[in-house]
């Protein structure tokens, strides 16, 4: 697998994903670059956007296993991790892996659970494995991937629990999807009527070890010192930025630098370029700045501190 | 090769000489409808309006010429464009200061004996006389002067100000014709715009050296010279405002990003091609060709 197959295979990936996810090409891009990048996605937005049939149709093409958790708030760390059984027949207790053990997890609505239980999955996510009953249980492997995406309702706030921001940090990106246009919305209505039927089913395009395969060419995309200087310039803005409480984590920075090296693969590039950098920046710091009070009641957004900043920090161009 | 530059220019710089003509000949039939000025200049007393128009038009055209060679407003900070907007600054300022060209003279000049009063004073100190000629001088008129401005004065801006512009035509010509003999560049060129490349031995210096020579000359033209921008940015910038006409500046970016941030190794045909790119850029506008050659290459 080199660079040239890898786009040739995600551009098949997007388009057949596309030709059901009516109009959302840069949505679907984005996730395709967070699931390159290896990262996990935090879906923001309204009800009935799109964001499960998103998240089933990357599983099916890319041959995942796919597992869909819904967050209630008395969901334990178990359902999600999975218990120590006794087995009668054998006179010991045996692990039964829970829904985590899948190779792309839906967390719908994580917000609904309690801090425990968000805990557990947050945790999992970080270091890709989870102990249970003293022994240590892997998520990830060179064949087997493991990506969370995870939904949350900006709506209905009552009876949630706002993810706490050095979780938050843990989400590569934080992707908004977004009504469709008139358009758009008028072509999922006549593909509706086309298709006679409620749900669609999507062929596998890939296998999950070649997946990672093409994960692992991002691995190869050289990253060098201006744009890494780049990189660390516009994240300690956020830093610094007045506006802000606290800004992005060195974390922010790895996870810049990840998503700008997928995008380069995706432009069927093995370097990364400022357009890179600056392209992702809003989706990959946005969620990781916490603004002071003051800009919070002023109506300000985290998106607009990046987008300020983007302008103001000077691109590697100029200089020989 | 067709004189690409001004190709470029002629809409713009039609607009602009159409829109000052117009201005001008408005501005000057409201004048004389006004103030019926040309009764009262000393120095135009032909009462021929062509002659007047003429003596305005012929500098008018002379500064349009000035600003053409200076790619006016492309090159705005250059010293002599700063000079010469300083220099009509100054005329406008010196008209506003001591009384506009055209201050309210007489309508009808009346005869010489009659009595004048200065224009701020006019039927109020001079009470008596005023109540003596509604009573019984019916022959007393007044006449109207600006009080602290001889009609003259707009003559004398109006001669500096056309002195200015021959002198600065005849300083631009002289010194284009010395370099012309002189086998250099001309002075008001777009080639003066653009530095020469150094040549470096490593392969993507050259390649950024071009793209930097080019990116300049692209910002003297109206580019984005933002710092913030990228060189994609600043692409799509360039392709958005038309800057030019070649195409392969995009080609050129590519190039310049290769060189810049990979660790490919780059051939000596990928600096030849940014070379090619960048000199068909910088001589768009002018009369020089690129080496067939040199351009197969």
């Amino acid at each position: 697998m080199n660079i040239q197959e890898t786009v040739e295979t995600c551009n098949i990936i997007l388009t057949q994903i596309g030709s059901h996810i009516i109009g959302k090409d840069a949505v679907l891009r984005q996730v395709m670059l967070c699931l390159l990048a290896d990262g996990h996605i935090l879906f923001e937005d309204y009800p009935g956007l799109a964001k499960t049939m998103i998240c089933r149709s990357f599983a099916s093409v890319l041959g995942c296993e796919f597992n869909r958790i819904q967050f209630t708030p008395d969901l334990l760390p178990q359902d999600l991790t999975g218990s120590e059984i006794y087995n009668q027949k054998v006179n010991d207790f045996e692990f039964k892996p829970g829904p985590l053990f899948a190779d792309i997890i839906l967390a719908d609505e994580i917000n609904r659970a309690t801090p425990k239980t968000q805990s557990a999955l947050l945790e999992a996510m970080g270091e890709y494995q989870v102990t249970i009953g003293g022994k240590t249980y892997h998520l990830t492997s060179s064949e087997k991937p493991f990506l969370v995406v995870a939904t949350q309702n900006p709506l209905e706030l009552e009876g949630t629990f706002a993810l706490p921001e050095a979780q938050i940090d843990r989400f590569l990106s934080k992707i908004r999807i977004g009504y469709p246009s008139r358009t758009d919305e008028a072509k999922i209505l006549t593909n509706r009527i086309n298709r006679k039927s409620k749900s669609f089913s999507l062929s596998q395009i890939i296998t999950k070890d070649v997946f990672r395969k093409m994960q692992q060419i991002v691995e190869t995309v050289s990253v060098s010192d201006e744009i890494k200087d780049y990189i660390v310039e516009i994240v300690d803005r956020t830093r610094k930025a007045p506006q802000v409480r606290v800004g992005a984590s060195p974390r922010g920075s790895l996870d810049l630098m990840a998503l700008a090296r997928a995008n380069a693969v995706l432009s069927a590039r093995d370097y990364v370029i400022p357009q890179d950098v600056k392209e992702l920046a809003p989706l990959t710091l946005s969620h990781r700045i916490i603004l002071n009070i003051g800009s919070f009641i002023a109506g300000g957004s985290s998106e607009e501190v990046v987008s300020r900043i983007l302008t103001n920090v000077k691109a590697p161009r100029k200089e020989l | 090769m067709v004189n690409q530059r001004f190709k470029s220019l002629r809409r713009k710089e039609t607009f602009l000489i159409i829109f000052l003509l117009l201005s001008l000949a408005i501005f000057q039939i409201t004048m004389e409808l006004l103030h019926g000025r040309r009764e009262e200049n000393p120095v135009l007393k032909l009462n021929l309006p062509i002659f007047e128009l003429v003596a305005i038009i012929i500098p008018l055209l002379i500064l349009i010429w000035i600003l053409l060679k200076l790619e006016f407003p492309f090159r705005i900070f250059k010293p002599i464009t700063i000079w010469l907007v300083a220099m009509l600054l100054l005329f406008f300022v010196a008209s506003i200061i001591t009384g506009a060209n055209y201050k309210p003279y007489d309508f009808n000049p009346i005869e010489s004996s009659t009595t004048t009063v200065p224009l701020s004073s006019t039927s109020i100190t001079d009470t008596e006389t005023l109540t003596d000629s509604s009573e019984t001088a019916p022959t007393t008129r007044y006449t109207r002067e600006p009080l602290l401005v001889l009609p003259i004065l707009g003559d004398i801006q109006n001669s500096f100000f056309i002195i200015l512009i021959l002198i600065s035509a005849i300083v631009i010509f002289r010194t284009e014709r010395k370099r012309k003999q002189e086998g250099s560049e001309p002075l008001i060129s777009i080639e003066e715009n653009h530095r020469t490349p150094k040549e470096f031995e490593d392969a993507p210096k050259n390649i950024i050296e071009c793209y930097y020579q080019t990116s300049e000359y692209l910002e003297g033209k109206g580019a984005d010279k933002s710092d913030h921008l990228t060189a994609v940015e600043f692409d799509e910038d360039v392709e958005k405002k038309k800057l030019t006409e070649i195409e392969d500046f995009n080609e050129l970016t590519d190039l310049f990003s290769e060189a810049k941030f990979s660790e490919h190794e780059i051939s000596q045909s990928s600096v030849n091609r940014a070379k090619v790119v960048s000199q068909k850029i910088i001589f768009e506008f002018s009369n020089i060709e690129i080496d067939p050659l040199e351009e197969e290459e």
